[in-house]
C-alpha cells in the first residue's frame, strides 16, 4: 500500500532492497590465497594467527631480547 | 585479542614519510587521496616535533555515526572498515571526522567525488581475504597474511607502532621507562599545562574583581 503510493506520488522507494546491504566480512585468519602468506602461522586457526600477530609486534620492539 | 592500534613515538619521527610511501605503494591508493600524512609542529625550528597520523579506529567513530548510509562497520580486532558499495560519497564523515582521515579522490570532473577512502589498518574490506576485489577496492589485506600495517612495518626509526593494542602500548612503555621519564609524560595536565614533576609551573592569573 506503501509502495503504490510512493509510486504513484513519483517517489522511490527507500527501504534497502535485499542484496544491497552491507556485506559480511570475513575473519582476518581466513585467507584464500596463500602467495603472499608470512610463514610461521597456520591460515584459517585464530589462535595461530593470534600468536602470529603478537609475534610480529614484537619485530618493532628495539628492547626485546635478541635471539 | 584488543583492539588494533597505532601509537606514532613523536621522539623518534624523522619525518621521512616512508609510512605515507609505504601505505601508497602497498594499497594502489587513489591521487588525492593520503591515507596517512606526517604532520609536522615548529617545521625548521629546533625541537620540532612530527607524528604521522592516520584513521585512528575509534571505538566510538564519528565517521560511523553520521553515515547516512551505515556503510561502516568495526571487526572484531577493533578496525573501522566501510562498505565503498554502499558508500554514496556523501562526504560526511569527513567533515566529522576530527582527523581527516576519509578521503575523496581529486580525480573526478566538475568535483566529483566518487567513493570515501582511508586507512583500512591493512584489513581491507568486505570482499573475500586477499582477492583481486579486495585488493582494487581497499588495498591490501596485510592482516590476513599475518603481518602487521604496511606503514608501521615500514619506519625507518620503528616511531610508528601498529598491532595489538596491550603489545604496542607495552613496547612504547618500555621506551618511556628507558628514557627515564614516568607517568608524567601522558595524561591531560601534560598536554595542556600542569608542569611535570619537579619543575615550576607558571603563576596562574590573578583573579578579576567583579
Amino acid at each position: 500500500m506503501v509502495t503504490m503510493v510512493l509510486v504513484g506520488c513519483g517517489e522511490k522507494v527507500q527501504t534497502i532492497p535485499v542484496g544491497s546491504e552491507r556485506k559480511a566480512d570475513s575473519q582476518p585468519w581466513q585467507n584464500q590465497d596463500k602467495r603472499f602468506v608470512a610463514p610461521g602461522w597456520t591460515p584459517g586457526n585464530e589462535a595461530s594467527w593470534n600468536a602470529q600477530m603478537a609475534n610480529r609486534a614484537q619485530g618493532q620492539n628495539d628492547y626485546a631480547p635478541r635471539k | 585479542m584488543a583492539r588494533m592500534k597505532f601509537i606514532c613515538d613523536a621522539e623518534r619521527c624523522i619525518e621521512c614519510n616512508g609510512c605515507v610511501t609505504a601505505c601508497k605503494a602497498e594499497n594502489n591508493v587513489p591521487w588525492g587521496v593520503n591515507r596517512r600524512r606526517v604532520v609536522t609542529l615548529n617545521d625548521g625550528v629546533q625541537g620540532e616535533r612530527s607524528i604521522s597520523v592516520a584513521c585512528m579506529h575509534c571505538s566510538d567513530a564519528p565517521c560511523m555515526a553520521v553515515c547516512p548510509v551505515d556503510c561502516f562497520y568495526r571487526t572484531p580486532e577493533g578496525v573501522v572498515l566501510h562498505d565503498k558499495d554502499i558508500c554514496i560519497g556523501c562526504g560526511y564523515c569527513s567533515y566529522a571526522c576530527p582527523f581527516g582521515a576519509p578521503q575523496f579522490p581529486t580525480n573526478g570532473a566538475f568535483g566529483l567525488r566518487g567513493k570515501m577512502d582511508k586507512c583500512t589498518f591493512c584489513a581491507g574490506g568486505p570482499e573475500v581475504n586477499g582477492s583481486e576485489v579486495e585488493f582494487e577496492k581497499y588495498g591490501r589485506n596485510r592482516l590476513s597474511e599475518g603481518k602487521l600495517p604496511a606503514c608501521a612495518e615500514m619506519c625507518s626509526t620503528k616511531a610508528l607502532l601498529g598491532g595489538d593494542g596491550d603489545v604496542v602500548a607495552d613496547i612504547f612503555r618500555t621506551r618511556v621507562l628507558n628514557r627515564g621519564k614516568g607517568s608524567e609524560v601522558w595524561g591531560w595536565g601534560t598536554a595542556y599545562g600542569r608542569p611535570a614533576q619537579g619543575t615550576p609551573g607558571a603563576a596562574p592569573a590573578p583573579a578579576k574583581k567583579s
